[in-house]
């Protein structure tokens, strides 16, 4: 009987302390959360892009995207709707998950009315004139690119965050991806990112992301803007998204060769 | 149904540094792109553009380069470039109108972008989107999904065949002719050009895909050569040349690929029943037609915001014997490097191009810069290089030019 009593103490006792001894999520553990975070499986979304220099002239763009999940590997499809002087570029990718597969990407160029394939390898290179490279534009980096480690936690904006560092495993990711560290703050809520700072290869700050303004669309959680400043020449590319349509069923066609070259018109 | 317009108002301006020094050219354009979404299927895709050329009043008239016709040619011009009716279907796209259609993977020089002739008034000087003829065709688009891969069909049929379009004899900008033996005077006569009649169409058919990661394309043209083969017939005292625009079939296929940080592409083009250049001076010795073998292999090499694309071309005829008038084998290799600064503001390149045929070679540094969405400045020269050959024919016609171009 006594010892009945004690170990239904005990459990009781660790029912209560259980959720203060509760070991930490590694930071693998919780940049796999933010990758396996719901995002929908498919997307159409408005973009309008500021670049914006260290002078403060500003060149916008208008894009549209759509983007579709095939399992762990996705397919997207990028518009420049304007200004005209890039209007109906358009960037197609077939973005494979893990490092085995380079990524597949076209870009349609008006003014040669061709199809282009194009390199993903270099992923450090910068994006139609934006402070985000390629790797960058992507929802997550490749979780095996980089050594994780959580840093700790802080208060950010009234929100819990983990701070997430990712280290690039070998020097020459490091040249590839064009950083010699990230770090993520991420909601401890939501599992998603609000914040990313990122180091040079030689370890000098380079730039932040920031996302704003975030709240639930068909019950996904959404970013509607986000702001990525380059600390190093003062120059900044300011994103806000609109219009966004989760779920639609996107036909599997739509991320082909074809719609590259047809471009988009509003009637689709 | 939905309206848009899109354009470019562009100043060119072109000064000759070598040769006799003058303008070349003081162009003001004017490219308008409209557009309607006429239902949930049809849309309109036009392109209509001119110009009105002040060096033509700027430069005075002589008796060489800048005869009266020369001038009427080169001061005024407004074509349509595109007009036509997309339908967009679930398996399917159908264009009827005038169009552009392009196939290939090379950068530079045409081999299997075979479907529109050139308006050459520049050599090859001007970007193919402006200098191609935009031709009133009908062309299907179908898609299919065939053991597991999507696979395109394409069928074309043009009904106005065109050939290139040559600048005035004399010009700058015009080929050389073959020389008249000594004492003969040389006269050049108007050939039958291909136009919009029955037996004068034009057809096309080709298959696209994407095969464990390249990018193929198998292509068939039943066509005209573009450029004409100039008949001889030599009398005592005169050389008169005569162009003959000959039907040709083309049979070919591309492919690219990535690897890394390289991109390989490359096409073939063979052409059948080609109309070739004789040595001979009488009509029946002096044109042709055989076989000829045209192959392009290159990469795109892409690091730290640098492109560097080497090509290389070359053209064979298997069927070569003396009396032909080019080399068996004969090509061109290219080079471009590119790089950008400033978020993509400034953006630097360079293109060369050497037939290793004659020694001849062409060399086109450029500087563009984005002030603004609307305004683009640029900055280059186009410079010649060898005594004869395919660009040494132009060794004096080194150039520098400007662009200044809004957008809207």
């Amino acid at each position: 009987m006594m010892n009945k009593t004690v170990f239904m103490l005990l459990g009781a006792m660790l029912l209560l302390v259980g959720p203060i001894f509760a070991a930490e999520p590694t930071g693998l553990e919780i940049m796999q959360r933010v990758d396996a975070r719901d995002d929908g499986d498919d997307l159409i979304q408005k973009m309008k892009q500021r670049l914006v220099d260290r002078r403060g002239d500003v060149r916008e763009r208008e894009m549209i995207s759509l983007r579709k999940d095939y399992g762990k590997d996705s397919k997207s499809i990028t518009y420049f709707l304007a200004p005209s002087n890039v209007r109906d570029t358009a960037l197609l990718t077939w973005d494979y998950d893990g490092v085995e597969k380079d990524d597949d990407q076209w870009l349609y160029l008006p003014a040669l009315k061709k199809v282009r394939r194009i390199s993903s390898s270099d992923r450090g290179d910068y994006f139609m004139g934006t402070d985000f490279t390629f790797e960058d534009i992507k929802q997550t980096p490749e979780l095996e690119d980089y050594n994780w480690s959580l840093i700790g936690s802080e208060n950010l904006d009234g929100h819990d965050v983990w701070l997430v560092e990712g280290e690039p495993k070998t020097d020459d990711l490091k040249k590839n991806l064009g950083y010699s560290k990230t770090r993520y703050s991420i909601r401890k809520d939501i599992n998603m990112y609000v914040r990313v700072d990122f180091w040079d290869r030689k370890g000098q700050l380079l730039k932040h992301l920031v996302s704003e303004e975030i709240r639930q669309i068909d019950g996904i959680w959404t970013a509607m803007r986000g702001t990525m400043t380059n600390v190093q020449s003062s120059h900044r590319t300011e994103l806000s998204f609109s219009d966004h349509r989760y779920n639609s069923g996107l036909n599997d066609r739509v991320f082909s060769e074809r719609m590259l070259k047809r471009g988009y018109r509003e009637n689709e | 149904m939905e309206w848009t317009l899109h354009g470019a108002l562009k100043n060119e301006t072109a000064y000759f540094v070598s040769g006799q020094k003058r303008l070349d050219k003081v162009q003001n354009r004017l490219d308008l792109k409209p557009e309607a979404i006429l239902s949930d299927r049809w849309e309109f895709r036009g392109r209509a553009f001119g110009w009105y050329d002040a060096a033509m009043d700027i430069e005075p008239t002589n008796t060489t380069d800048l005869t009266p016709a020369i001038k009427r040619h080169y001061r005024t011009y407004l074509q349509s470039k595109e007009a036509y009716l997309l339908y967009g279907g679930d398996d399917f796209d159908f264009r009827i109108g005038q169009q552009q259609i392009v196939w290939g993977k090379t950068d530079g020089l045409r081999m299997l972008d075979i479907v529109n002739p050139l308006d050459m008034r520049e050599f090859m000087l001007d970007d193919f989107l402006d200098s191609r003829i935009g031709l009133w065709s009908a062309r299907l688009n179908w898609y299919a999904e065939l053991g597991g891969a999507e696979h395109e069909f394409e069928f074309i049929v043009i009904p106005d065949a065109r050939p290139v379009e040559l600048p005035p004899v004399g010009s700058r900008w015009a080929a050389a002719l073959p020389a008249a033996p000594a004492g003969s005077a040389l006269a050049v006569q108007t050939g039958r050009k291909p136009g919009w009649r029955p037996s004068d169409t034009e057809a096309g058919l080709a298959w696209r895909s994407n095969v464990d990661g390249w990018d193929v394309s198998l292509n068939w043209f039943y066509g005209w050569k573009d450029s004409p083969n100039m008949q001889k017939s030599l009398t005592p005292g005169l050389l008169t040349l005569t162009p003959v625009y000959q039907r040709m079939n083309t049979v070919g296929g591309s492919f690219s690929n990535a690897f890394g940080a390289v991109v390989l592409r490359g096409e073939m083009a063979v052409n059948v029943g080609e109309g070739l250049n004789r040595t001979g001076t009488t009509p029946a010795t002096s044109v042709g037609r055989g076989t000829t073998v045209n192959a392009s292999f290159g990469a795109d090499y892409t690091k730290n915001n640098w492109r560097i694309s080497p090509q290389l071309f070359i053209r064979t005829l298997p069927g070569w014997d003396s009396t032909i008038a080019e080399n068996m084998v004969s090509g061109f290799a290219s080079l471009m490097v590119s790089t950008d600064y400033l978020n993509e503001k400034l953006k630097p390149e360079l293109l060369g191009l050497y037939d290793w045929a004659d020694g001849s070679w062409m060399l086109r540094p450029k500087l563009a810069y984005e002030f603004s969405d609307q305004i683009t400045a640029k900055l280059g020269s186009d410079l010649f290089g060898g005594s004869n050959g395919f660009f040494g024919q132009f060794d004096k016609n080194d150039r520098v030019y400007t662009e200044l171009e809004y957008t809207f």
